[in-house]
């Protein structure tokens, strides 16, 4: 969790289920849903995330922590002695150990990116997801994701016939 | 929260615009037919997300771009050990070396189905360098007759059916087929256009075994022979023979580009191209052939030798000492793809003028596009003219399109289609080259140019939604 250091704004983010997170403003503006919240001065107290639980919110804002530029608030000596594109390595590597999750996880990781409008978060989950169905059977992605397949069985024969080469 | 309440129905209701986002990552349609299958949300949203498709441009790596958002995509499964030689509609040909012989086969990439092409293997198996395969057309979509068309003068064309052995190809140097530079399926007949534009039939039929061959070769467009004298008129004046005013008004911009490139006294590949019938030559010739392009150069400008250059040249092949089931090494023997170029730029005399053609075949008509691009030495280039004939049989001759034809012309080299259902409101003629959308494709920090990687339309299988 982020601490008060001098001379960075904090911002307090609070989740409904009563948790409150002490983010510094630039960690939280990688958020532009409270990056726009921010900039019309609706922050002045603590911006409640609806939707979004504490164990969710509290991974976003480390996926954030991490994301945030170098340059920025957590401090400029980084990106002097680490070459930009080792970084951009490192932090891959970071995403695959991120993503690791369980698919209820996933899926409220990618709703939660989506609400909050986090660009590169919603890139990840979102690839994790294509990556998931493409080129995958139906029974697979069903399986995959623990959708709950809500076609009738003959429904589920003509949707099939339609495109039969798919099942082949 | 919903996710500990509905933990198995959560993904059916992801947010709409999440479902969109990841459709439009899902390209193939094999992907999109299994997702709408998952359950009632997701078909919801394949419909609502589910644009019209339009064909792709695709790569021999497997690397394709979709469009109108030029999305570059990877991942298109391949056959293993294979290489990429072309495209007809939703099928991609392969072959694959195993001791230094090729095996080709059709590849269907959504319905994963192959069609192996042994016809293909005991004619064409042991390759030159130069040998590039150029076409290939199937008549129907299975197990009908394949055609195949390549650069060597040996198999300029090749008929065969997937699984069978047989095959049917040409004498050496026998014509029309020596000088055909492409083919298109009208009908169950193949249609071909000769280097003079002359259009010919071919009606096919097949042997006991099941062998195609072409049973009869009809001219339904034929251009009288080139008298001596008004051999280089001829050619300036544009290889099509019309009695249209405007067809020859638009060719003598042609001509004048052609006479000043003689002046230039650098040999053209037209006139290159006016001396063989049988077989074209290149600039990258062997020493042979440079020896016959000097000759040839002083007989450009002496039109009575022209067809004495024609005949040595086709003396010589036919003498060839080669064994005849040999692809033969050289860029000399290579056939004409229709592509010619016409002229240099005054001034900028590297720069080159390139006409290409290509033949088309929609709702029963057989069409040409003529192309005529302005090709700099270190930058892309760009159409100067396009246009549209029609094949006007009982009359016998090419008819420009000046009123604008209806549809799309998707236009590469290996692979080209009209396609009549698609429409950009306002375009007289609607003419995407593959050339012209390779914007350069970054796969792992390499581009492709134009030339490489084999750029070429690629229809995908059409998806009921």
């Amino acid at each position: 969790m982020a601490t008060r250091e001098a001379g960075k704004k904090m911002i307090m983010l609070k989740s409904p289920d009563g948790m409150e997170f002490e983010v510094e403003e630039a960690v939280a503006m990688e958020s532009q849903t409270i990056r726009k919240m921010i900039e019309d001065d609706c922050a002045d107290t603590a911006i409640l995330i609806p939707n979004i639980n504490s164990k969710i919110l509290s991974r976003v804002i480390e996926y954030c922590n991490k994301h945030v530029p170098t340059t920025g608030a957590t401090g400029a000596a980084a990106s002097d002695t680490v070459a930009p594109a080792a970084l951009a390595e490192d932090l891959k590597i970071w995403d695959a150990e991120f993503i690791k999750v369980n698919r209820a996880t996933r899926f409220d990781l990618i709703q939660a990116a989506s609400y909050l409008n986090i660009k590169g978060l919603l890139d990840l989950t979102s690839q994790t997801t294509i990556d998931t169905i493409s080129d995958n059977s139906l029974e697979e992605i069903r399986s995959f994701l623990s959708t709950k397949n809500d076609y009738l069985p003959e429904e589920e024969q003509t949707i099939r016939r339609e495109n039969q080469w798919a099942f082949q | 929260m919903t996710s500990t309440l509905l933990p198995s129905h959560q993904w059916a209701h992801l947010l709409p615009e999440l479902l969109g986002r990841i459709i439009a990552h899902l390209p193939r349609p094999d992907d999109r037919a299994r997702f709408r299958a998952v359950c009632r949300p997701w078909h919801l949203a394949v419909r609502q997300h589910n644009c019209p498709q339009l064909p792709w441009i695709i790569y021999s790596d497997g690397t394709f771009v979709t469009f109108p958002d030029h999305g570059i995509h990877h991942g298109l499964s391949f056959p293993d050990n294979t290489s990429f030689i072309g495209v007809y509609h939703n099928w991609l040909a392969f072959y694959c070396t195993v001791s230094k012989k090729r095996t080709y086969l059709l590849h269907n990439p959504f319905t994963k189905s192959t069609l192996p092409l042994p016809g293909l293997d005991s004619v064409i198996n042991d390759t030159s360098h130069w040998f590039e395969v150029r076409k290939i057309l199937m008549r129907s979509p299975k197990d009908d007759i394949v055609v195949v068309t390549t650069n060597n003068s040996n198999y300029p064309i090749i008929l065969c059916r997937p699984g069978k052995p047989g095959a049917w190809w040409p004498g050496r140097g026998e014509m029309p087929y020596a000088s055909m530079f492409d083919v298109v399926f009208h009908g169950d007949n193949l249609c071909g256009v000769t280097k003079h534009n002359d259009l010919v039939v071919m009606d096919i039929g097949e042997y006991d075994d099941g062998t195609p061959t072409v049973k009869s070769v009809k001219y339904v467009i034929e251009h009288p022979p080139v008298d001596q004298e008004e051999a280089h008129e001829y050619e300036s004046d544009g290889e099509v023979s019309s009695n249209d005013g405007v067809e020859e008004l638009e060719y003598n911009e042609g001509s004048s580009i052609d006479e000043e490139d003689e002046e230039l006294g650098e040999a053209s590949l037209a006139n290159d191209d006016s001396g063989g019938d049988k077989v074209t030559r290149n600039k990258l010739a062997n020493t042979d052939n440079n020896f016959n392009k000097d000759d040839h150069q002083e007989v450009s400008s002496n039109e009575d030798g022209e067809e004495v250059d024609d005949y040595d040249e086709g003396l010589r092949i036919l003498d060839d000492p080669e064994p005849d089931n040999t692809i033969l090494n050289s860029l000399e023997y290579q056939v004409s793809d229709g592509t010619e170029q016409i002229g240099y730029v005054p001034r900028e005399a590297t720069d080159g003028i390139v006409a290409s053609r290509h033949l088309f075949e929609s709702k029963g008509k057989v069409l040409m596009v003529r192309r005529q691009q302005y090709v700099p030495v270190l930058s892309r280039g760009y159409n100067m003219k396009v246009e549209v004939l029609e094949a006007d049989v009982k009359a016998g001759v090419w008819i420009l399109l000046t009123a604008g034809v209806s549809g799309t012309f998707f236009v590469s080299k290996h692979y080209s289609k009209h396609v009549s259902t698609f429409e950009d409101a306002g375009m007289k003629l609607n003419c995407h080259f593959e050339d012209e959308h390779d914007v350069g494709v970054n796969l792992n920090s390499e581009l492709f140019t134009p030339w490489e990687g084999k750029p070429t339309w690629f229809f995908p299988q059409e998806l009921v939604v």
